[in-house]
């Protein structure tokens, strides 16, 4: 079925996003903050003990500030795609046309910025690999996983951009998105327990274990991360729109 | 006369593929050519090196991972290509075909292995100390290889440009098998005195899963 024969006043519906003004100003806030936060006011990262953490006195491993939310909002964005494929399936099941599109739309671009950033969280670790453990690539699980997860972003774009039916592109989009489940699954709950240990162990009982210094953690829980989501939030809305309004063209 | 049992449905596709892949055998001869020609490219390539044995592991799974891409999207292409799809739409269940061609592929998978694993074994002296553990890893391996590239097939088979896209969407999804295959094949090759045995439960368990996964999927494809 062709997306054109969807009711254009509901296409026409652009404007409805949930980031109004005063979502972008906030977002704009909080980034500002973060970055000032990471290089000018948070002094290195210490421990609990007051030591620092990692090389640098410290300061090497303040990359970590962009790369966990990186690193998060990248695997979040997974689940937040197939939670979107599965309603495309359920709106199929019904047969409600609009819900249809919207849900396969939200899927691609759950997608598309999965991608982003897992991109963003595999650069940013490279670089705090390189300082701390002596080389940009290690084969770690996590880095092996992380490249993994960014294939299989990569691969639902190259697959969408391959089909113009719009009807066979979002079935083909929210299978491909359910099926890659399972290598997810893999990924997460198999293969550590086969290919042993990971680096990540000591800076994940760190930030999680918080034995890093009180200031350290509440910039990161509080500042950054809320900074990221919400910047992914209007990111996300905004190419929802964009694609909506490309839609609204062609039909 | 078209059988009602979707089990009897699935055997009668697996058949009708087997039975039209035999008789026309154009592209099972491509196949198999282009298995073994991966095959040789890759000896060519390390030639009389004495090479570790677990740089030879993760030689064999480069070259069956090709040599499964070569022809596994094959079975679920042709019937796009030759436009039989719709009749096979009416007579059977999607979930069924999609049993008869995932099988189909199984036995496709086991059939280029026969052929590649001795030359492989030969031209590259892959260690055989562990022929149990090391044909337990390979087999579960295949199964896990020839489950993925089924449901990958089956997604890209109305496409334009499968052949890229196979491969391009493949990887993603069989690499986490892959890898442990690999880690489960060092083992197998190398005097290594760990067991092999969660490896291959874990590969059994990524090809059961994603069958499971695509089968149920599979009718949301196959509908237009």
């Amino acid at each position: 079925m062709a997306v054109g024969n969807a009711p254009n006043s509901q296409l026409n519906n652009v404007n409805s996003s949930i980031p109004g003004l005063w979502w972008k100003i906030l977002t704009g806030i909080g980034m500002t903050l973060t970055i000032l936060a990471v290089y000018l006011v948070v002094g290195p990262v210490l421990n609990k003990v007051g030591q620092p953490f990692y090389t640098l006195g410290g300061h090497g491993a303040k990359v970590i500030f962009f790369h966990v939310p990186c690193a998060w909002l990248g695997s979040q964005c997974y689940i937040i795609g197939a939670c979107y494929a599965v309603s495309y399936l359920r709106a199929r099941a019904r047969g409600e046309r609009f819900a249809m599109v919207e849900a396969d739309l939200k899927n691609a671009v759950a997608m598309e910025l999965g991608l982003l950033f897992s991109v963003l969280a595999t650069i940013t670790g490279m670089v705090f690999a390189k300082n701390e453990w002596g080389a940009y690539w290690n084969w770690d699980p996590r880095q092996t996983s992380i490249l993994i997860i960014m294939f299989l972003f990569a691969a639902y774009v190259a697959l969408r951009g391959i089909v113009a039916d719009p009807d066979l592109r979002a079935r083909q989009g929210a299978v491909y998105t359910l099926v890659a489940v399972v290598p997810g699954i893999f990924l997460y709950f198999i293969l550590p327990r086969i290919v042993g240990d990971t680096m990540h162990a000591e800076p994940n009982k760190a930030l999680i274990g918080r034995q890093i210094s009180g200031n350290y953690m509440y910039t990161m829980y509080g500042l950054t991360l809320p900074s990221f989501i919400m910047l992914f939030v209007w990111m996300f809305q905004l190419r929802l729109r964009q694609m909506k309004l490309e839609l609204r063209k062609s039909a | 006369m078209t059988p009602q049992n979707p089990v009897q449905q699935a055997v009668a596709v697996f058949r009708k593929d087997l039975r039209m892949e035999l008789r026309n055998r154009g592209s099972l001869n491509a196949i198999l050519l282009f298995s073994v020609i991966s095959l040789i490219v890759m000896a060519f390539g390390v030639g009389n090196l004495e090479i570790i044995a677990h740089l030879k592991a993760g030689l064999l799974w480069v070259v069956l991972f090709f040599a499964a891409f070569s022809g596994l999207s094959h079975v679920f292409v042709q019937e796009e290509e030759t436009g039989t799809s719709l009749a096979l739409k009416m007579h059977a269940r999607p979930e069924s075909v999609y049993a008869g061609k995932a099988a189909f592929n199984l036995v496709l998978t086991f059939g280029i292995a026969v052929i590649v694993v001795p030359i492989f074994v030969i031209m590259l002296k892959l260690p055989t100390e562990k022929p149990i553990a090391l044909a337990a890893v390979i087999i579960s391996g295949l199964f896990a290889l020839s489950s993925g590239a089924s449901a990958v097939a089956a997604i890209i088979s109305q496409s334009r440009g499968k052949g890229a896209i196979f491969g391009a969407i493949g990887f993603p999804i069989l690499l986490p098998a892959l890898m442990v295959g690999v880690r489960a094949t060092q083992i197998a090759v190398t005097s290594s005195d760990e067991s092999v045995v969660r490896t291959v439960f874990g590969l059994v368990a990524f090809g059961v899963m994603i069958t499971t996964v695509a089968a149920a999927l599979f009718p949301i494809l196959w509908d237009d």
